[in-house]
């Protein structure tokens, strides 16, 4: 799988965002994380490992409890994806609705 | 066979407009291209079984180009066709930033009289003959379209927008 699909796929669930949004207000434990939800550990575990099979966290070796790490470089490669996407859905039906206003005030129908 | 992807909008245009405005490439260069309608490019053969090869100016005057294949064409209520992106000489290409993303989709037009004037468009989307990387990379992502992924995905990208992409 290339790295977007494998970053969408680790976003699809709403446990893994709700562990990388906590990351993006800074570091966290295992422990940290899944104190949220009422998960047991090998469960947790499972989640942490998709997030950083996917590059979106890294483990920090140097302390004892290994905080992980929210790799921001991975989530803004998604959200330029999605800018563009959002680009050629949303942004088109806001032109062609625009489009549709000033052909109507201005009679030019063709 | 993956879930399609649907989006739906209502205009203040009576559906015939709609209909014209949509469909016809003089009036597409217009609203798809809107700073630069003379750099649209279209071939447009708008007939079942014909093909529309299409180049939209991106932001840097460079055309991304695409390929839609009619299917089916009910005037003023349905469009059926094969969409796929392409290179510049009409071959299907993959998606320049998710190589993944289905190579053809499946994209149907609805277009509905709601009266007073009014009208609505409706797309829906869904991979045709995926491979199973393409029906994974669809089936991610449509959750993202739809803004269906609850509003952790928004804080998280509100709060990307206060980075910058370095």
């Amino acid at each position: 799988m290339d790295p977007l699909s494998q970053t969408l796929a680790a976003l699809a669930d709403p446990t893994r965002r709700a562990m990388l949004l906590r990351l993006s207000h800074g570091d966290a434990t295992v422990g940290e994380l899944g104190a949220p939800f009422r998960l047991s550990q090998p469960a947790i575990s499972k989640h942490l490992k998709v997030l950083q099979t996917a590059g979106l966290i890294t483990r920090r070796k140097a302390a004892q409890t290994r905080p992980c790490h929210l790799e921001r470089a991975r989530l803004a490669d998604l959200d330029d994806f999605m800018q563009h996407f959002r680009a050629v859905t949303e942004g088109q039906l806001d032109q062609l609705a625009t489009y549709l206003a000033n052909i109507q005030s201005t009679g030019e129908t063709e | 066979m993956t879930e399609p992807f649907t989006v739906s909008r209502d205009f203040k245009a009576p559906v015939a407009l709609l209909w014209t405005v949509h469909t016809d490439p003089a009036h597409q260069a217009k609203w798809l291209s809107p700073g630069n309608p003379a750099g649209y490019k279209s071939d447009m053969d708008f007939r079942v079984g014909g093909r529309h090869f299409y180049g939209m100016p991106g932001p840097d005057g460079s055309l991304m180009y695409g390929i839609q294949i009619f299917r089916d064409i009910v005037p003023l209520q349905k469009i059926i066709m094969v969409q796929s992106l392409a290179d510049a000489q009409g071959n299907v290409a993959p998606h320049p930033l998710a190589p993944t993303w289905p190579r053809q989709m499946l994209s149907t037009n609805l277009y509905q009289d709601l009266g007073d004037g009014t009208s609505r468009l409706t797309v829906r989307w869904q991979p045709l003959e995926a491979t199973d990387a393409e029906a994974e990379m669809f089936d991610a992502a449509r959750g993202g379209m739809q803004g269906g992924w609850d509003h952790q995905f928004g804080q998280i990208a509100a709060y990307l927008a206060t980075l910058s992409h370095d």
